[in-house]
This record gives structure tokens, sequence and C-alpha cells, in this order.
């Protein structure tokens, strides 16, 4: 593995340290990026270094990586105006972060002259990458791992999705027969509210189709990337609560509107993975995953080139998909799995 | 603010460090700082750039760095264990004399695991180690292990509905299988050397100056909380303090 220091600044002068991974032929001939950026408070690498484990797919086929420090964050400088971490965590939800990432990308087009990013990463990177995607046309893919839909320390109350509710009622009804579950609900150590919710949940009437908790600029971010033809990689863990938010949050209530660019979603859930793929096998199978999307969209942008219609790029790749509306591979249907 | 980031060399493999300078004038002193464990130092890690801007800012250059194993380092974390990252603190010292070379010697400032580490470091240089700050130590690497694997099992409960027993991991460890424990693969190098691990022993053999800090004057900064905490101020205000006067 061949790594070295960036060290580049954002628009308010922070230092900013970063990784560069280089592919095993250097970076002479790369012309797409793959850009990692912070997940949530954890450090450039993500919990258990999960960064540098999904890296192999990209740095196979020539694309550098780097993973970024946000301001306040890791090494890099700078300060959070908060230290209650659901109120960070809501920061970056609305964008903290977003000319942090912006930053990266200008150094990789200075430095390097690559224009075309494949950016995210795990959940509040995936959401910073959806918000860069709005006016940065260098963002050609959304790469997300766990994209959160909610708005975090919102003033409306979670609302948890049908879907989770059920996971959770299926965890209770296995733990029927374990006496140490029982003295924990006997000593008033259970979360009676959770169980009633998820034991209800099954007789209760579904709420109104738009959550008022979700994340408003997640919609319109998300149209702006697939609207101007780009593709986006969408891996949720089975047992992950933000799969749930999503699912029922947004894409069912946005189905009429996301149908036209079914094409540029590819989307799968890991199964028996969490938020954070913390399982070997969940790692190996959003490799698997991202090798088939990446591999997908290069030749796709490779055939163009060749054709001479424009330069090789995972974005000119995408716009051909769009166009061609064919399914991505690993994707499930958009109105897929019900929450309930 | 005057840090620098680089890799140094240890053997064939490559650790990513920060080296924090004075702003200005050369250092009067040298810190080496040693982590916590996995996420204990990811929770920790904006605690650790904090306090090393502050002893900078006292005219101490502190060198942090990512064991092997964890972070930006080389290697994967199933091949590391307490003796290599003892390794990996001595070559971090020497490194930390290298750029500043009018340094006789340093203080190795260890966190949870990282006291150990710290503790065994200072054994390592002899004459060089001019004192040893424990923040938190485990103190016993057994019930240490204990509940990392209580937290395994409480995590395989919720993921597949059933979960094995402490001794069946246990078992696996002993058979030279590998654990997983919040995504980090714990391998037979680390969970040997934890077994074995009495940090009233490491105390009683140490040879300098010793300040320990027990975790209480602190909230737990190194686990996940409601709050995000980017310094400890009650844990760096004694250690400048003592660093103060150890070091006059």
């Amino acid at each position: 593995m061949s790594q070295r220091i960036v060290s580049l600044r954002n628009r308010e002068g922070h230092a900013l340290h970063c990784i560069l991974e280089e592919p095993p032929g250097g970076l002479s001939r790369a012309q797409v990026a793959a850009v990692l950026l912070c997940p949530g408070v954890k450090t450039r690498v993500g919990p258990h270094r999960l960064y540098r484990k999904v890296s192999p797919p990209f740095l196979a086929r020539g694309i550098p990586v780097l993973r970024v420090d946000f301001r306040g964050l890791g090494d890099s400088e700078g300060d959070w105006p908060d230290d209650s971490l659901a109120q960070m965590y809501r920061l970056m939800e609305l964008g903290h972060c977003v000319d942090d990432a912006r930053a990266a990308l200008d150094w990789l087009e200075s430095q390097l002259g690559i224009r075309n990013c494949i950016v995210g990463g795990l959940c509040g990177a995936a959401i910073t990458a959806l918000h860069l995607a709005r006016d940065d046309s260098r963002l050609a893919a959304l790469y997300a791992i766990g994209l959160p839909s909610r708005l975090n320390g919102s003033a409306e109350p979670h609302r948890v999705s049908r879907g989770e509710l059920q996971s959770h009622r299926m965890r209770y009804l296995r733990k029927l027969a374990r006496p140490a579950s029982w003295m924990r609900f006997l000593f008033l150590r259970s979360d009676y509210r959770l169980l009633w919710r998820s034991l209800a949940a099954k007789w209760l009437k579904a709420g109104p189709a738009l959550a008022p908790d979700v994340n408003p600029h997640l919609p319109t971010s998300f149209l702006a990337l697939l609207r101007s033809g780009r593709p986006a990689l969408l891996l949720f863990g089975e047992q992950d609560g933000a799969r749930w938010d999503f699912e029922e949050k947004f894409l069912q209530p946005w189905a009429d509107a996301l149908e036209p660019y079914r094409a540029q979603i590819a989307y799968s859930v890991i199964s028996r993975a969490n938020h954070i793929l913390g399982d070997p096998a969940a790692i190996a199978e959003a490799n698997r995953l991202t090798e088939a999307w990446l591999d997908a969209q290069l030749t796709r942008s490779i055939g163009r080139s060749e054709r001479g219609l424009r330069s090789a790029g995972i974005h000119s790749g995408a716009v051909e998909c769009s166009r061609g509306r064919e399914l991505t591979v690993g994707q499930e249907s958009i109105e897929a799995r019900p929450g309930g | 603010m005057n840090e620098t980031p680089f890799f140094f060399e240890l053997g064939e493999h490559r650790l990513f460090a920060i080296l924090h300078r004075p702003k200005s004038g050369p250092a009067r002193h040298g810190v080496v700082l040693c982590h916590a464990l996995a996420e204990e130092k990811l929770w920790s890690h904006r605690v650790y750039v904090s306090v090393a801007r502050e002893l900078a800012r006292e005219g101490i250059a502190v060198l942090r760095f990512d064991f092997r194993g964890e972070g930006d380092s080389d290697l994967e974390f199933e091949d590391c264990g307490l003796a290599s990252r003892t390794a990996d603190a001595l070559r971090a010292a020497e490194v930390l004399r290298e750029h500043e070379p009018l340094l006789s010697g340093c203080v190795f400032l260890g966190h949870r695991l990282g006291c150990a580490v710290a503790a065994m470091a200072t054994a390592g240089s002899g004459a060089r180690a001019q004192g040893l700050v424990a923040w938190d130590p485990v103190a016993s690497g057994r019930d240490y292990l204990m509940q990392i694997l209580r937290s395994v099992l409480a995590s395989e409960l919720a993921r597949t509905g059933q979960a094995r027993t402490r001794a069946a991991l246990l078992e696996s460890l002993d058979a030279g299988e590998t654990v997983v424990i919040d995504g980090y693969r714990m391998g037979s190098p680390l969970y040997r050397d934890l077994i074995g691990l009495e940090w009233s022993r490491l105390l009683e053999a140490a040879r300098c100056p010793v300040l320990a800090l027990n975790g209480t004057c602190e909230p737990p900064f190194w686990r996940e909380s409601k709050r995000f905490h980017n310094r400890a101020p009650t844990m760096s205000a004694h250690t400048i303090q003592w660093l103060r006067e150890q070091l006059a």
C-alpha cells in the first residue's frame, strides 16, 4: 500500500490533514479519484479502519483514494460550535462540512488534474457528499454507506420506522426463552416504550407518507444528483436503522419522483450487517458490490471514450446509464421491500 | 500552530505521526503520546490533539503517532500486541529526538491500554525515560479482555439472535483464532498480552518518576456519550503542572 499525507486548507484557512492512497500503477494515469469523507465525528480512517478496508476495489481499478479529516475532527485544525453529539450530527446533516469536502476536490483538481470524483463514505460522509452534489459537478458519483435520512436533534420526535420496529419485535420474541431477558423485564431494566411500540406496530396503521423528522435536504440533493445524470451506490447493513429510515421515509414516499432515474441507483442491503459494517463478511460483500458497480460504470465510460464522445470518466458513463435505463449491477428495486 | 504530519519507519513498516512543536524556539522537553486501544482511541482522538497543543504551548515537543495495526499506520490490527506497540513507542521516542536533537530524553504519556505500553517503553528506554504519565490505566488486562468479550457477545446477540459463550470465545482465542470486536479482529498477540497484564506490576517496575491519574476526574471521554469531548481539562492541567515540576 502506498500512502502519502496531503495537508490542504479549507476556505477558512484550517489545515485539513488527509491521506492519499495511490493505486499500484501510480497517479499519472488516474482520471477519477475516490474521496472518502470523515464519517460523523470519527477520524478519516473510520470506525475499525473501515476506509482502509473498503479502498481495495477503487485502488485495483487505478482509482486513488483520498481520506479526508474535516475541520475540528481527527488531526485537522478548527473547532465545532457545539459539543453535543446530536447537534454535531445535525450540523453535519445540514451541510456544515461541505466546504471541507470541496477543498479536497479543489486539491485533486489543482494538484493531480482530476476533475471526476466518486465522493462519500459512511453516514455523515454520505450526507455531506449529497450536499456537495447539488452544486459541484466534479462529484461524478455518490458512494454511500448507511446514508442517514433523519435529521438529528430535530424538534420532531424520532419516528421509528416500521421495519425497525419489526426488527425489534423479532428480537424480543427470540428473547422469550432467555431467563436473563425476563429478569431485565421484571427488574424494570427493559425499554418498555420500545417493547410496546414494537409489539403494537403490527396492528397500528402506517403514519403519513413523509416523515416529519426526515432531513429536508435529502430529497432535493438526491434528485439534483440524479437529474444531472450521476449514479449512486447506496449500501446499507440489514440491521442498520438508517436502512429502514431510508426506505420508508424517502424511497417509498418519493418513488414516483425517483422512478425516471431508477437505472442510476444501485441500492443494496447487506445481510446481517450493522451500520458500520463491523463484520468481515459485511466488508467482503460491500467490496463485491462496489467492484461490480465500478466495473459497470467504468465500462460504460470507457465505451463512450472509445467512441470519441467524451473523455473517460465515471460521470460520462453515468449519463449513458441514465439514458439507456439499464439496471445497475447489485441493484434492488427502488420500490422494494415494504418496511413492515 | 506548529504541527507536522509525517510517516516514520520501523523496519519495513511505516507509522503515521504528527509532531507538535512550540511555536517559537527549540523544545525544552519532549513527550511521546501512547494512545488507547481501537475505538477508545477514536473517541479520545481529539483530546490527544488538544493536550498535545497545550503541551506545545508550554515549550514541550509532542509526538503523537498511530501504533501499527491502528489508524493510518501499517499492519493489521490482529497482527499487533503490546510488544509491537512498545517497539513502536520506543521508535517514536528515537524519532522525536531526531527531530529535536537538543532533547536528552522524553516522557511517555499513556492513556488506558496505552499506559501499559508507555510503562514498558520507559523500562526499555533506560536513562532516557524522564517520566511516565498514565491517564486512567487499564488495571487488569484480563478484566479488560472480559469486558471486551462481553461487548462481542452483546453485539452477536443483537446481530444474530444468538451468541456464543465467553468460554467459547476464549477457546477460539486459545486456539489461535481471531475474534471480531466492533469490527477489529483480535488475534493471539494482543490476547496473550492482555491475559498477563497487571498495571500494578508495571508500576512497581518503573524506574522513573510517575504520575498516574485515575479516570474519575474526567467524564469517560474514551467511549461514546452524548457529548463530543475535545479536551480533558483536569487531566491536562495535572499533567502540565507535574511536568513543570519534574522537568524544571
